[in-house]
């Protein structure tokens, strides 16, 4: 079809490396946007899925626990062993044991792994607790700068401990943030009897890695749990002063939390859970935890029901 | 290591695929609409640029956990929540610079195509194309924001092993236990996954060009 | 066809326009008038681009030229290409073609890639006007459609649209503020002033017109230019034509 200006421009014949270049280009955007549409499909399917992978027993399991399990490495092997073995699916909430004990009051937790006795103890007398059994324990250490100039080493207890500290204003770090070796590290100083303050305390409101590599770098002293510690080691300047007190036992228990009416929860799930970290399988994994990294194991199961 | 990658790449290109939904039928309206109200629209996409995602990340968390008003659907700690949180960061950043976009087209270019019995369908068409490149840009930069975004992710997945550790909160986890070559590692891959996305955004407005 | 408008009313903000009657074709009808007097506003009402009072008519294939062109993302082929398909849904081959030669006849082979957004003002305008032609339309509406480009372009742009109103009958309509063009294609000339026609007449009796503005017009022109449709002096340099 050639229309009147066609005829006036030397004949109708076009050259053909213009036609197949513009050709080729429309081909390229065409294969594009449909690779596009797959891969937004695909996408969706994928969330989708994960979304709605509950298992087959209800909802998941939801865990709350400190960050010192997590970071030690403990739940990456205990949590899948459980997972395998009952088929229930966990989602493993590492926050810290305030905000665990926070989240097993509101019921939004079905069962809790934390290390503050206390703390525990005040949670189960406001009732909001099933059971709470004692699981499994290791030591808290008081380390320092190698030189230890409050002469803490050789005293026989953590009271006294700190008491050299505060006495010779060298750095001390701590937490503060409502964890279960904070508590534990707030525990000893009112035992000691004073509220520590001043230059000398810093608060990192970290986690125990964290908190270790600024003790280190300050040079100053600090509570911290043996299997962080332990794990951490060769990054840190850092050596343990006192260890291996009966005041620095750290003491881990599993608490099935009380449903609340009319929420989502899995108390079967939770209660399979609790069930497994005390008996003798879930206890043999603790045991042998940390053996092939650190030549001994991190933990010590000590199970047996308490009420 | 690959299926962390892919669950950032995953939950924050959803977020911005779904975020474009809300930006781009927003910026239209802003755009070409006629009510007042959409003034107030432009103010909040304005405003949601200096959001600060945890805040996001809280809100979330809040409404959905399980004691929240909609903890009855429990979505909470799923790669569903946090794309939720995603796309509600990812939406007024989205929206504002689309309206730029849109609003670089030549206003008499609808009309000049209509005098030209260009159909309306087609005009349509031909004007979207007019804006792609502008889009493109609005889109990466939503998309950036999105997956390296870490305190809405932790709050809103957990950071759960297998299921919703995302490069950002495995990076924190990492650093937390002391692990820094691991954490430099998901660091490094998160940067090469914004490397490849403004790259291809580049070539793709390159052949548009 | 012709394209006619009855009792026409537009308003765009605060500007009004009003329009007894007005009648277009084939031998080609100029709106002039001052900036502001509203050409544009009838070229648009005329299109169907505006709302407006009163009723319009016009041929089913229509193809306009703004004053100001704008285009589309790409190379200036693609651009007439483009067109041709929306409009006529033609073929991409055969579109293609046609772009290339519309291109070829207004001047911008060379120009056939790039970006059409690029082009100098001269280039656009040219480009415009060969989107327009390429559609064979039934009628043209231009709106100062040669303002921009150099003078050569300007008789070659004048020749083209002069040849095709004449083989094809296509209606024109045309506002400008150049003589030569309303020399070159309009045989009516209807002046606007802040929305109303002031006057309607044959251009050949443009001399005689009392009316300044239109005075003025002449006498732009310089002596010996007079209006009527077929000059000599408008045609292309020998050798440069296109015709065969």
């Amino acid at each position: 079809m050639c229309g009147w200006f066609w005829t006036r421009v030397r004949g109708c014949s076009e050259a053909p490396r213009h036609e197949q270049e513009h050709r080729a280009k429309s081909g390229r955007d065409g294969a594009a946007s449909a690779w596009g549409a797959r891969a937004f499909a695909f996408l969706v399917a994928v969330l989708l899925g994960s979304t709605l992978s509950a298992s087959a027993a209800g909802p998941a399991v939801i865990l709350a626990t400190t960050t010192s399990t997590q970071d030690t490495g403990l739940l990456d092997v205990l949590v899948p062993a459980f997972e395998r073995a009952s088929g229930y699916q966990v989602k493993t909430i590492a926050v810290g044991t305030g905000a665990a004990l926070a989240m097993g009051e509101r019921g939004d937790a079905d069962v809790l792994l934390v290390h503050a006795p206390s703390a525990e103890e005040a949670y189960m007398a406001k009732g909001r607790g099933l059971a709470r059994w004692l699981v499994m324990h290791n030591g808290f250490i008081i380390v320092g700068p190698a030189g230890d100039p409050a002469k803490v080493a050789g005293v026989g207890n953590a009271v006294d401990a700190f008491k050299r500290i505060a006495a010779s204003g060298a750095t001390f770090i701590s937490r503060g943030d409502d964890s279960g070796t904070n508590s534990k590290e707030l525990e000893i100083w009112r035992a000691v009897g004073i509220t520590p303050q001043g230059a000398w305390y810093v608060k990192t409101g970290s986690g125990m890695a964290d908190t270790l590599h600024v003790a280190s770098q300050k040079a100053a002293y600090t509570l911290t749990d043996d299997g962080t510690f332990l794990s951490q080691r060769a990054t840190l300047s850092l050596v343990p002063v006192l260890q291996g007190v009966p005041d620095l036992l750290n003491v881990y228990h599993v608490i099935l939390v009380k449903p609340l009416p009319g929420r989502v929860g899995n108390l079967a799930g939770g209660r399979a859970f609790a069930d497994y970290v005390v008996s003798p399988t879930g206890q043999r994994v603790i045991a042998t935890f940390g053996q092939d990294k650190y030549g001994r194991p991190l933990f010590t199961p000590d199970a047996k029901p308490v009420h | 290591m690959l299926q962390i990658a892919s669950l950032s790449v995953g939950v924050s290109l959803a977020a911005t695929l779904v975020a474009a939904v809300f930006a781009l039928g927003g910026a239209l309206w802003i755009v070409y609409g006629r009510s007042r109200l959409r003034y107030v629209l432009l103010v909040i996409f304005n405003a949601g640029l200096g959001l600060p995602p945890v805040a996001v990340g809280l809100a979330v968390a809040f409404t959905f956990w399980r004691s929240g008003p909609l903890g009855m659907l429990d979505i909470l700690y799923t790669p569903a929540a946090m794309m939720l949180a995603q796309t509600i960061i990812v939406t007024p950043l989205f929206g504002s610079l689309a309206v730029i976009a849109l609003r670089a087209v030549d206003p008499t270019l609808r009309d000049q195509l209509a005098a030209l019995g260009v159909p309306a369908r087609t005009r349509l068409r031909l004007l979207a194309r007019e804006t792609a490149p502008g889009i493109l840009a609005s889109a990466l930069a939503g998309f950036g924001r999105a997956v390296a975004e870490v305190g809405a992710a932790q709050m809103t997945g957990g950071n759960i092993e297998g299921q919703t550790r995302v490069l950002t909160t495995a990076t924190m986890l990492a650093v937390g236990r002391g692990e820094f070559s691991v954490a430099f590692g998901y660091v490094a891959v998160l940067l090469g996954i914004m490397t490849i996305a403004t790259g291809a955004a580049f070539v793709l407005q390159r052949r548009w060009q | 066809m012709a394209v006619t408008a009855a009792r026409l009313a537009v308003r765009r903000g605060t500007f009004w326009l009003e329009v007894d009657e007005l009648f277009a074709d084939a031998s080609g009808t100029a709106l002039v008038g001052p900036n502001g007097a509203g050409k544009t506003t009838v070229l648009l009402a005329l299109q169907g681009l505006l709302p407006h009072a009163g009723s319009v008519a016009r041929p089913g294939r229509c193809a306009g030229v703004f004053a100001q062109p704008a285009f589309l993302r790409g190379s200036p082929r693609w651009n007439l290409a483009t067109v041709l398909r929306s409009t006529l849904g033609m073929d991409e081959r055969t579109a293609d073609r046609g772009a290339a030669a519309a291109l070829r006849l207004v001047g911008l082979e060379e120009a056939t890639h790039g970006d059409a957004r690029k082009l100098s003002s001269g280039e656009r305008q040219r480009l415009a006007l060969a989107r327009a032609l390429v559609l064979e339309p039934e009628a043209l509406f231009l709106d100062e459609p040669f303002a921009n480009v150099d003078a050569h372009g300007r008789c070659m742009l004048r020749e083209v649209v002069n040849d095709y109103v004449a083989r094809s009958g296509c209606t024109l309509v045309l506002a400008t503020q150049t003589l030569a063009d309303v020399a070159a294609l309009c045989d009516h000339v209807v002046l606007l002033d802040r929305g109303r026609v002031v006057e309607s007449l044959g251009a050949a009796r443009l001399a005689e017109s009392a009316q300044p503005y239109l005075r003025a017009l002449v006498s732009e022109g310089g002596p010996g230019l007079m209006p009527g449709r077929t000059r000599p002096n408008l045609r292309l340099m020998p050798g440069e034509g296109l015709e065969p």
